[in-house]
This record gives C-alpha cells, sequence and structure tokens, in this order.
C-alpha cells in the first residue's frame, strides 16, 4: 500500500510558486533524504505533508486520506521543524508529561534519557535554550513520538559536531527499533548518506530524482583528461560539468552515456560522483562553477 | 473621584493587555515564577479565603440594635397605618390598634387651658393627635395614649433614634419636639449587580418595598376633660 | 505498522486538560485585578440616601458590580489573546486538528469564566469582612449574603464578554480585514449612536427578567462560541 502520493502538486503564494505539479509515491518504512536547493520548496511539501497547508492544486493523500485537517493523519504523523512552538507555560519535562498524554506510542524514558545526555535540563523552558539545544529537543520530541511518519525539516540546525553524530545514531537507532517512514530535509547529505534507503531530489518545486541511495552513487561519472579524448567518450554530449584546468579538462556525465569502448584506450580518468555532487549538480542552473562569475 | 474611579481601572487593564500581548508575541519571561500547581493553590487560597470570609459574616450577621423588617412585614406595617388613618379621620380613636400602644400616660393641668405646640415649623407632620372630650368635672387630667407605628426608612426600624423624647410636658404646654437632625450610615452587603437592578423593571416588587418604604406615624389620643380649652398652636389636630 | 486512532472526543479531552494548565497563567491578573478593585470600592461600590424630615438614612452598599465589570474586561482580553497566532501554533506541537482546538479552547475558556464568578463573589466577601474587621463597622444584619439566580447571571454575564473576545479574535484570524472592520464599524456605533442603542440591546437582554436573560445569554454565548470552529475549519495554520 503506498503511504504517501502526491499528484501533481501545486502550491502558490502570494507571489511565488513553491511547488509546481510535483508527483511522487513513497511506500513502506524507510528513511528518505529529501535533499534540494535553498527555496526548492522542500519546507513547503513537508508542511502539505503535515496538514498545515492546503495545496492550490492536485492533490495529496496518505494512508489514502487528505491531511489537511484530518485527525487520523495528525495522530500518525510529526513535523519537527525549526519554528516549532510549544506553551510557553510548561517546561521541557512537563512538555513531555503533554507528549505522553497525546501520543500513544510516546517513548517516555528514552526522551528523558536522551536529553539528559544532551546536557539539557529537564527543568529548562523552550524558549530559554540555545539554538542548538533547541534542535536536539525537537529532534528527540520527534523520534520519541514513534509516529508512523516522521517528517524531519533540517534537523540538525545549529547542532555542533559531536552531539549531530550522536543524534543520527540515536535516529538510526530508533527506526531499528521501530521502524517508520521518515523523511528527512537536510543540507549535509555526506553525513546523512548511511541513514538513507531513498533520496527524493526537488527542484524548483518539482521532483527532480526519486531514486534508492545506490542508484544515485553509481549515476554519474566524472572524467578527467584530455578534451579531445574526452570528448569522445561522451560523443560530443551535453555534460552537466565541465572545467578548464591549465592541465586537464574535467566533465561529469551520466554513466549510461558514455561509451565504453574507449574506456580501456585512454588515459582519461574515470572516478564515480558522490551523491551529494549528483544532487548539486542535477539542481545546477549552469555548466561552470562560481569561477565563472569571476572570470568576467 | 469619578473619573479617577473610571480611567485607573483602564489603565490597570492596558498594563494587563500589554503584558499579554508581550506574552503571545513570543517574548517571554525570563524567569517563570508561575507554574500551574502554583497557580492552583493561590487560587484555591483565594477561593477559600473567601469561604471563610463568607462564614463570618453569616455569623456576625447578628446587629441587636437595629431590627430589619422583611417586606411582609412592611406591607403590613403600611396597610396599618392607612387604617390608623381612616380611623383618625373617622375620629374612632377608640378603633385604634392596640398592638402598636406604646405607652400611656396622663398629663396634669394647672390651669384649664392647655397649648398644643409644635417645635418645628413644617406643617407636614407625622404626629397625629386625636382628642376625645369625655365628661369630667373633677379632674385635670389629660390621659395619653401613644400609637406608634414604627418608623422604617429602607428596611431598618428606627423609632427608637427617632421618638426618642417626642414629646413634652411642661407648663400647660404640649411640646411635640423637633427630631433631631440625624444621619444614619449603614453599611449592607448585596450580592447582586446593583446597576441591574436600576436598570431593569423588575417584576417582583418585593425590593422595591424594601428600598423605598418609608413608613412611621405616631398617633396620641388624648382624653381630655370637656372643660379644659385646647389652643393648638401646632396645628396639630387636622380634625377640632 | 499498525496505524493510531484517536477520535475527537479524546483529543479535546486531551487538548482541554493541557490547555487548562498552559492558560491558567492568566488567572495571576484575575486575581490581582480583583485586590486593586476591593481597594478601590473600600468605602462601598454605591449608596442610596433617604431623607425625610431632618433625617438622612444613609446605605453603602457592597456589591459585585465593580469586581463583574473588571473581570468582564479581563474575560474579553483572555479570549483575545487565547486565538492569537502565538498560542495557535502551540496546537501544532500535539495532535491537532481546527475544530479540536477550538473546542478545547472554548471549553477552557468556559471552566476559567466559572473560576472567575466564583472569585468575583469570594473578592466581594473578603473585602466586607475585611472592612468588618478593620473599620469596625457593622455590615448590615439580615441582608442577603448569597442568591443564586445573581449568580448564574454573573456567570452568563463573563461567558458573554469571553465569547466576543473570541469571536472577534477568530474574525482577526480569518482575514485581518475583516477584523478590523468589525472593531472599527463596532467602536463607531457604540460611540456616535451611544446610548440608545446600547440601552435597547441591554433592555432587550434583561427586559423580561432574569431567567430568560439567561436563555438569551446561553443562546448568544453559543453562536459566538460556535461560529469560529465553522468559520475557521478550513484555514491554514503555519508556524511562521
Amino acid at each position: 500500500m503506498t503511504d504517501i502520493v502526491c499528484n501533481q502538486v501545486e502550491k502558490k503564494f502570494r507571489n511565488k510558486k513553491a511547488l509546481n505539479k510535483l508527483s511522487c509515491s513513497i511506500e513502506g518504512e524507510k528513511i528518505i533524504g529529501l535533499i534540494g536547493r535553498n527555496g526548492a520548496g522542500k519546507s513547503t511539501w513537508l508542511k502539505l505533508l503535515a496538514g498545515h497547508l492546503k495545496p492550490t492544486d492536485g492533490e495529496i493523500h496518505i494512508f489514502g486520506r487528505n491531511p489537511f485537517n484530518n485527525l487520523k493523519i495528525a495522530t500518525n504523523l510529526i513535523l519537527i521543524e525549526d519554528s516549532m512552538t510549544f506553551p510557553p507555560f510548561f517546561n521541557l519535562g512537563e512538555l513531555f508529561d503533554m507528549a505522553s498524554d497525546f501520543y500513544p506510542d510516546w517513548q517516555g524514558d528514552l526522551a528523558i534519557r536522551l536529553l539528559e545526555y544532551a546536557n539539557i535540563p529537564l527543568k529548562s523552558f523552550h524558549h530559554n535554550l540555545s539554538k542548538g539545544q533547541v534542535s536536539t529537543f525537537n529532534l528527540i520530541y520527534g523520534l520519541a513520538a514513534r509516529c508512523a511518519i516522521t517528517l524531519l525539516d533540517e534537523p540538525m540546525n545549529g547542532m555542533d559536531e559531536g552531539i549531530r553524530t550522536d543524534m543520527y545514531r540515536a535516529i538510526l537507532k530508533e527506526y531499528i527499533a521501530y521502524p517508520r517512514t521518515m523523511i528527512i530535509s537536510s543540507h549535509h547529505l555526506p553525513e546523512i548518506e548511511h541513514l538513507l534507503e531513498e533520496i527524493l531530489l526537488i527542484d524548483d518545486g518539482e521532483v527532480v530524482l526519486h531514486v534508492p541511495l545506490e542508484d544515485v552513487n553509481q549515476m554519474l561519472v566524472s572524467l578527467k583528461g584530455d578534451v579531445n579524448e574526452i570528448k569522445e567518450i561522451t560523443d560530443y554530449q551535453d555534460v552537466l560539468f565541465e572545467k578548464q584546468d591549465a592541465v586537464s579538462y574535467e566533465a561529469i556525465i551520466e554513466r549510461n552515456k558514455i561509451n565504453t569502448n574507449y574506456q580501456n584506450q585512454t588515459n582519461v580518468q574515470m572516478q564515480p560522483v558522490s551523491a551529494s555532487e549528483v544532487c548539486k549538480l542535477l539542481t545546477h542552473k549552469q555548466k561552470g562553477g562560481i569561477d565563472d562569475v569571476f572570470k568576467s | 473621584m469619578t473619573v479617577f474611579m473610571v480611567v485607573l481601572p483602564i489603565l490597570l487593564i492596558l498594563i494587563f493587555f500589554s503584558l499579554f500581548l508581550a506574552v503571545s508575541k513570543g517574548i517571554k519571561l525570563k524567569k517563570n515564577f508561575w507554574t500551574a500547581k502554583r497557580i492552583s493553590i493561590v487560587t484555591i487560597g483565594y477561593i477559600g479565603l473567601g469561604l471563610i470570609a463568607f462564614i463570618y459574616l453569616t455569623f456576625t450577621n447578628n446587629n441587636d440594635d437595629y431590627k430589619v423588617l422583611t417586606s411582609e412585614e412592611i406591607e403590613q406595617l403600611m396597610k396599618d397605618e392607612i387604617e390608623f388613618n381612616n380611623f383618625f379621620s373617622q375620629k374612632h380613636g377608640d378603633k385604634f390598634n392596640e398592638k402598636y400602644l406604646v405607652d400611656e400616660w396622663s398629663m396634669e393641668l394647672s390651669t384649664d387651658e392647655v397649648t398644643f405646640e409644635r417645635e418645628s415649623e413644617d406643617t407636614y407632620g407625622r404626629v397625629f393627635v386625636l382628642i376625645d372630650w369625655r365628661n369630667d368635672e373633677a379632674s385635670n387630667e389629660i390621659y395619653a395614649k401613644t400609637y406608634q407605628i414604627p418608623y422604617v426608612y429602607e428596611g431598618i426600624d428606627l423609632t427608637k433614634e427617632l421618638t426618642k423624647d417626642q414629646f413634652e410636658f411642661t407648663g400647660d404646654k404640649l411640646i411635640v419636639k423637633k427630631p433631631p437632625v440625624q444621619q444614619f450610615t449603614f453599611n449592607s452587603i448585596s450580592p447582586k449587580m446593583e446597576m441591574l437592578e436600576m436598570n431593569v423593571q423588575m417584576p417582583s416588587a418585593s425590593d422595591d418595598i424594601l428600598n423605598n418604604a418609608a413608613v412611621g406615624s405616631t398617633f396620641l389620643y388624648l382624653n381630655v376633660p370637656s372643660h379644659v380649652t385646647i389652643i393648638d398652636e401646632g396645628e396639630l389636630r387636622f380634625y377640632p | 505498522m499498525s496505524l493510531n486512532h484517536k477520535t475527537f472526543p479524546q483529543v479535546v479531552r486531551v487538548q482541554t486538560k493541557w490547555k487548562i494548565k498552559a492558560y491558567s497563567q492568566a488567572l495571576v491578573p484575575l486575581l490581582i485585578l480583583q485586590i486593586i478593585m476591593a481597594f478601590l470600592t473600600s468605602s462601598g461600590s454605591g449608596t442610596t440616601s433617604l431623607m425625610i424630615n431632618q433625617v438622612t438614612v444613609e446605605s453603602y452598599f457592597y456589591s459585585v458590580d465593580v469586581f463583574l465589570i473588571s473581570t468582564c474586561i479581563w474575560a474579553v482580553i483572555t479570549a483575545f489573546l487565547i486565538q492569537t497566532r502565538g498560542y495557535r501554533q502551540t496546537d501544532l506541537s500535539a495532535i491537532t486538528n481546527r475544530a479540536t482546538g477550538n473546542t478545547a479552547n472554548i471549553i477552557s475558556l468556559i471552566f476559567f469564566s466559572f473560576i472567575a464568578v466564583i472569585v468575583n463573589y469570594m473578592s466581594l466577601y473578603i473585602l466586607v469582612a475585611s472592612i468588618q474587621l478593620i473599620k469596625g463597622i457593622d455590615i448590615f444584619p439580615n441582608s442577603e449574603l448569597f442568591n443564586f439566580m445573581q449568580f448564574l447571571v454573573a456567570f452568563f454575564i463573563i461567558l458573554l464578554a469571553a465569547s466576543s473576545g473570541y469571536f472577534i479574535s477568530s474574525l482577526f484570524n480569518l482575514s485581518k480585514i475583516l477584523g478590523s472592520l468589525f472593531v472599527l464599524v463596532g467602536g463607531f456605533l457604540c460611540i456616535r449612536v451611544l446610548d440608545e442603542q446600547l440601552l435597547t440591546i441591554v433592555k432587550f437582554y434583561f427586559e423580561a427578567g432574569y431567567f430568560l436573560f439567561l436563555v438569551k445569554a446561553l443562546i448568544t454565548a453559543a453562536l459566538l462560541f460556535a461560529l469560529p470552529v465553522v468559520f475557521l475549519n478550513g484555514k491554514e495554520e503555519v508556524r511562521e
């Protein structure tokens, strides 16, 4: 059964189209990485999934239902984001008590232990925490809720290196203990790669890529060497990226576009491209890098 | 004073409003003194204090000095007063209701004249004198009976205060004393909204009686020997 | 992965419990306001004077009026603030739905109105008892200390105030233009057309006696509370 189905979803704000005919479908329990540039529409999409916003066109179905204003979806879905607010009257311990009343699968002990580990006192108040502590608390809150669909919008914002690695491990362990559909939106793909099963790449409000992680890793190759040789290997097709050094020429192209016959005969170096590079390149507007801006 | 009374609450309201607004917009107080438990304790304590005050007021509410009459009693008094007036105008002094007899006394005259005087000049008095003549050559005594319908102002029986030394008989003069200028201050507690009471035409008239009725008259029933002349300077008798 | 299922009443119950705790901070200004009002009206919230002949009877009475007015202002402001964006956004961190959120808000407002009316009466008793203890003025005997009908009327007045505040705030939520328009037009009407219309409204509610007032107030409050639940149901809610 497909859990999440988006069909030609459009979301238009006053002067800007945040999502443009976005379609995707997500099935089963897995951790999906939501990758995209700033302003691509990731947060908007997550908010639409959570039922905070209504699509201006198209439809979203979660477990067969429209998530907007839907109590059944709200019971099984949680969205964790930076701007999450809690009733200012309660301290963190009381917030956990509140959550235990709401979420049936709430892991109170785990949450308290995690918070202790992160050195955040239970008696402090949410609005008095530092940025990193806020992110940590929100993440612990989201994990301990054990909702069937957990959406994390840039959960590691502001966290220092140490706690970040710990939290990634916590996400993994929690996921193993209770598998659920998790969508993590992040800018730090290299850090998060080991968690992900699938990658959902969004650019300009559209889904560019929705494939398992291994596929992404194999998707592009980087060719380095002599210009003419590379041009031959690539059959003069359009490349995604090219850079001309004093010494050599580098081009990145899809693996399936290469003429494999040439491979063994040349000095061209072929290297795999990491997933984050792939994502960056697929959403890039120009062929050159930032150096081009400084050239002229 | 009234302007002050109006401005200050609004000022306070604005202060609290701004405080609340600040909280709602996200400026949160650094130190949160109030927790749910503390607030509930304070509120329950306040309500408990109120209940203690309530019990205290119920039990200390036995002011013996002034008697309060219920509206039924006041209605009855009003009826009786009307009855008295009727008998007075019909000169049936003997029909006066004995319930209100407070005093029986007599005046010894030295001469055959008796003067009635009134200390105050206002002609609208609450003292009525009825004369009954008797044929008695021998004595110069006037028998007097005082009938007192309680003076009730706003449900309070003020008779004692108002009828102190009402009559004075000296030197063949019967003087009706001027009631002293008195001011009584009472404090009452009313669990009602007085504003509404004033604006609304209440179907129940019982409160009106309690709040507005002012009854009370004194009837002096004199039994005078026929040979005595009465000089009524104070115009005490409406009907000679 | 099995899905959890929570019904509407379950969610409303949990939300109401936690909202009451979360909003209990609103009681602090109420209590402070009551104490301030008590000090301001320490000589009685009203007087009646009766003067007949030379006797003046002044009666100072203490009633719930002044406390009630301040509580109504408090109720309007609190209900208004509860529906502002800051508080509404905190709902999203737990299981909620527009309808459950609004319903939970309404139930907590009713609860707080009830606490407020009790606090009002307790303030009156505490004030009068303190006056009696400190100043030694005896409170009028036999005056009524508690009137159930008036208590209900006071409760419904506060409820009307809270529901109006909530309604206006919801209008602002729906569309800022509509809300400001409503407030401006309402304010304009109140000031220009003033006494006449307001008096008509007051008369409409209170004319036929207290019991009918309760019915009318109940219907009005229910309407003012229910409308936001209906027209806010389709509104988006985001944390900005």
